[in-house]
């Protein structure tokens, strides 16, 4: 789904920074969305400086997805780099007998189609309102070459769909659906904690079915799962989107499989 | 911008982990076959002749290039080093990436005492194999030699599509 509904194109960095300083605003600065990005601080951009921000903020773009949007489909043409700025979003793979594999979840500050052939290889989904910042792939690729340490930063630290899809593999290696759940409801609270967010309580951008596809369960062992962790006063269910993690070092056991 | 991304040979723990990269390069992949393939690789056939598969991880642990290699005895050259099963993925900055692939194997060449490596690619994505040669080119490495291909009819039993024996859980219907 892509309808007007779906996405909106708030425009390009540098023409509404050039927009506000004509029209005298007071203050031009907050008009960039670099100034005002959360993720900036831990994401690949952190280490631009002023000058470089603005070269790359002439070539993005800022869009919004309403949840459960998509941003592309699997095959359509990988034009496009992305950057999570604000929200969750999840990539999956549709199989040959029509089911989805969901391989990875992205959050702000992760890059998205990063990596690529011709096409984009899955499908990426808004999992709740998320921001992104667009590049197109060969005038991000030039500047690239032109700002060394922003593609040293990339590579050494940035997240992006292979990175997610490799935590994916970890947790799969992970015996019991029970040493699955808790790992990754960690995996959660670290990336969070790594991402400048609270680390507890963990936020659950996706819904169990969603959960039980990445982790290769049925959505009612995830649910009975999440009950039986409940019951042992292991963690909190404190909504439907929100885990309180009561027992750290247990929880920790148990993704270790102790 | 070596020293943050790291050299690191792949063991046991980690082939699920590799499965990414190598689908992104070679999208039709099964988990199954490419643990099977790679197993083997793990294991040094002599201690004095190593093989395996090296990883180039960024600070995160995550890996973002692979090549198996093995030390071959050579009529000529006594002791070579062979590099194949190369996979760098189409990502921006790649080039430092593959710099440091072949930096990594080329220490590794030297501490296994080899006098000579051969990089073999094949299988890949077009585009991502003429960049990867330019790249070879530049750093000293020349078209050697010659090897042809020729794919062969299957035969009954040896499918060649991941029918390996090898089972798996399939997905979404797991319970504990």
């Amino acid at each position: 789904m892509r309808s007007s509904t779906c996405r909106t194109d708030t425009g390009d960095a540098v023409s509404r920074f050039s927009l506000a300083a004509r029209e005298g605003s007071h203050l031009p600065h907050l008009v960039s969305p670099c100034d005002t990005c959360q993720a900036r601080e831990f994401s690949a951009c952190a280490p631009l400086t002023a000058e470089e921000q603005k070269r790359l903020a002439a070539i993005t773009r800022t869009i919004n997805i309403a949840p459960h949007c998509s941003i592309f489909d699997e095959a359509d043409p990988a034009e496009y780099v992305y950057t999570i700025s604000a929200g969750t979003v999840k990539v999956y793979k549709l199989l040959g007998d029509g089911r989805r594999q969901i391989t990875g979840f992205l959050f702000a500050g992760d890059f998205l189609g990063l990596i690529h052939n011709e096409a984009y290889a899955y499908s990426a989904e808004a999992l709740v309102p998320t921001r992104l910042c667009r590049f197109p792939r060969r005038r991000l690729e030039a500047l690239l070459v032109e700002i060394p340490h922003l593609e040293q930063r990339l590579l050494a630290m940035a997240s992006h769909e292979l990175a997610a899809a490799q935590d994916q593999m970890v947790l799969l290696g992970r015996k019991s659906a029970r040493e699955r759940v808790v790992s990754f409801i960690l995996m959660l609270s670290n990336s969070a904690t790594r991402h400048g967010r609270p680390g507890d309580p963990v936020f659950l951008a996706m819904s169990r079915s969603d959960i039980a596809d990445y982790l290769g369960l049925t959505t009612e062992t995830v649910s009975r799962t999440f009950t039986s962790l409940k019951k042992q006063g292991l963690i909190e269910l404190l909504d439907e989107k929100r885990i309180r993690l009561s027992k750290m070092s247990v929880l920790r056991e148990i993704a270790e499989g102790f | 911008m070596v020293d943050m991304l790291t050299a690191r040979f792949l063991d046991r723990r980690t082939i699920d982990k590799a499965y990414p990269l190598v689908r992104t390069i070679v999208p039709d992949m099964t988990v199954a076959r490419w643990t099977q393939f790679v197993r083997p690789h793990l294991v040094p056939r002599s201690p004095d002749w190593p093989r395996g598969v090296m990883t180039i991880q960024n600070a995160a642990g995550y890996i973002l290039s692979l090549f198996a290699f093995e030390v071959r005895a050579d009529l000529q050259e006594s002791r070579v080093f062979y590099m194949d099963h190369i996979m760098i993925p189409n990502l921006p900055g790649r080039e430092t990436l593959w710099a440091c692939t072949i930096g990594a194997a080329e220490r590794l060449a030297e501490m296994n005492g080899c006098r000579a490596i051969w990089a073999e690619f094949r299988g890949g994505a077009q585009r991502s194999d003429r960049d990867l040669l330019t790249s070879l080119e530049r750093s000293g490495y020349a078209p050697a030699g010659a090897r042809a291909f020729k794919r062969l009819e299957a035969k009954s039993g040896h499918t060649g599509d991941g029918s390996d024996g090898v089972t798996r859980v399939p997905r979404g219907s797991y319970d504990a």
